[in-house]
């Protein structure tokens, strides 16, 4: 099971209407794209972890983990933009010699790095509250509202959904080749890795057939409609919303 | 005269690689009957069903639901499969939407009825089918049982007058089994003709008013179950197990040859255990 798909369906916030939910989470993240105030990455980030632990209540230890996986990307970039090399001292403010070259940081390098460090973190923050709080299902609702082409949405519908069967399938196929000593040794995991993707592969076409003919014997031709459930604005949610974007583009632009 | 909805006239189905899945088949099935067919992997029972609701088209022989032919055009087979609803053998191919409610809102919505109408019948079938607990749940959340109620739920809202199910209990535990039959049983006293196969000769011996056994294509035999499984060379054929009420009961009988005209054949444990008792 995939912990942040059930987090998305578990937390405490999930009655919440998706439109404002998802809004909450795109309008600081454009807005942290477009600003260059490092006071409003820092609130963003403050305010995204309380909502994403306290409002949602994910657990912190969960949280934590996730953010720690683009935690290395993003140093690497950081590394990249904030280090200088050269053979003078003079441009570098900070630096060491390795014998005639100098390693170091110029200030702007250094603060363009501390810029984009926290700009990450803080988007990374607002997509995660989206995920974390927003179930697929939900994120499809809203896609629906906002007039995507019909196509793009049965698609993504239709391979959220077998993520997890096809998941199920490879889980099974790998317990029964694993308890046949199918790992054994590398070359018997390659082989069984091989047998494995092929499997599922097949069982995808399989599955391609019989949901095609399920869908077409209840009368299917050519579109998918569905009855939407339906959920209800909450007005106090409204004005919050509206008073913390309020802050932040006072923030951002003044 | 009986009153029957579908029958097949001597239906032939070739499968692309050349070879016949069905032989000449015929089969008359009555309206408001629970009618059970047993037989073999690989007999053609889902071949026969997906004939059923106008999926496959045969190759010789007819096909009539209601007295009349079945033509395979846009605007009859919408009706044909308005009426006749599958629930497939697999659940995880059958339901394409995470979200409970959706799938359930598919069939329906494909019959072009206002929405109001629409969620009045998926409420209504929501609460007949006691998964008011399930829609708040995404489909991969739902066990074996559940998600084979979804499904039943999404061919129900269509209101069909005949429902297929294919290997319903299959993948399924003890208890959602006994409530998939409970509400087949619902179904059925609501004059709705309730057509399942099985492998499972007990859950059909207890179940079914009607029996046909499949074989390699074609019907071996047809009866009410006693006249079925009484047929050891049928059942040997069809390589089907006796059930074991009647099995017991019949090693009963020979014991006690005067339980043979007391007593009628039992249908299920009650009532085999109230023969045991007044003996």
């Amino acid at each position: 099971m995939i912990l942040i798909d059930k987090y998305s369906y578990m937390n405490n916030i999930r009655k919440i209407h998706p439109m404002e939910k998802v809004l909450f989470g795109l309008f600081p993240l454009f807005t942290c794209i477009i600003s260059k105030s490092l006071f409003l990455y820092i609130f963003v980030i403050i305010t995204f972890s309380f909502s994403i632990l306290a409002i949602a209540k994910i657990p912190i230890k969960y949280y934590l983990k996730i953010l720690f996986i683009p935690l290395p990307f993003l140093i690497i970039s950081f590394l990249a933009i904030a280090i200088d090399f050269s053979r003078t001292y003079e441009v570098l403010d900070y630096f060491i010699k390795i014998k005639s070259l100098y390693i170091g940081f110029k200030k702007e390098g250094l603060n363009t790095g501390i810029y984009l460090f926290f700009r990450v973190f803080a988007s990374i923050n607002c997509l995660y509250f989206i995920s974390l709080t927003t179930p697929i299902n939900d994120i499809i609702w809203v896609l629906r509202r906002m007039k995507l082409p019909k196509i793009f949405v049965e698609i993504f519908m239709i391979i959220y959904r077998f993520i997890f069967v096809l998941l199920d399938t490879a889980v099974d196929i790998k317990n029964s080749q694993l308890c046949r000593l199918g790992y054994s040794s590398i070359k018997r995991g390659y082989y069984s890795l091989g047998k494995l993707i092929s499997n599922v592969f097949i069982k995808s076409f399989h599955i391609h057939r019989m949901l095609f003919l399920s869908m077409i014997s209840r009368g299917y031709d050519g579109e998918i409609n569905v009855l939407e459930e339906e959920y209800e604005y909450s007005f106090k949610n409204k004005i919050l919303i509206s008073i913390y974007f309020t802050f932040i583009i006072v923030i951002a632009f003044f | 005269m009986k009153n029957i909805i579908i029958s097949c006239e001597k239906i032939h189905y070739k499968y692309p690689d050349g070879t016949y899945a069905l032989k000449g088949l015929n089969i008359n099935i009555e309206n408001g009957k629970k009618i059970g067919i047993l037989g073999p992997n690989g007999a053609g029972k889902t071949t026969l069903f997906f004939h059923l609701n106008g999926l496959y088209k045969p190759d010789y022989g007819k096909i009539y639901f209601e007295g009349k032919e079945v033509v395979y055009d846009r605007k009859n087979l919408k009706y044909l499969r308005s009426k006749v609803g599958i629930v497939f053998q697999d659940s995880d191919a059958q339901l394409f939407s995470s979200s409970v409610y959706e799938e359930i809102s598919f069939g329906i919505m494909n019959l072009n009825l206002p929405k109001n109408e629409v969620k009045k019948r998926i409420d209504y079938v929501i609460t007949k089918l006691k998964i008011e607990n399930l829609v708040n749940r995404p489909t991969h959340f739902l066990s074996g049982g559940e998600k084979k109620k979804v499904a039943i739920a999404s061919i129900l809202a269509m209101s069909p007058e005949v429902i297929i199910l294919d290997e319903p209990l299959a993948n399924v535990d003890s208890k959602a089994a006994d409530e998939i039959i409970e509400i087949l049983n619902q179904l059925n006293s609501e004059n709705k003709t309730i057509i399942i196969s099985s492998h499972n000769p007990d859950n059909i011996y207890s179940w079914a008013d009607y029996i046909y056994v499949l074989y390699d294509g074609n019907i071996l035999g047809e009866g009410t179950p006693y006249e079925i499984f009484s047929n050891d060379k049928l059942m040997e054929i069809a390589n089907v197990k006796k059930p074991i009420i009647l099995e017991f009961y019949e090693k009963l009988r020979d014991k006690y040859p005067e339980i043979k005209n007391k007593y009628g054949i039992p249908k299920n444990k009650d009532e085999l255990f109230k023969i045991i008792e007044l003996i």
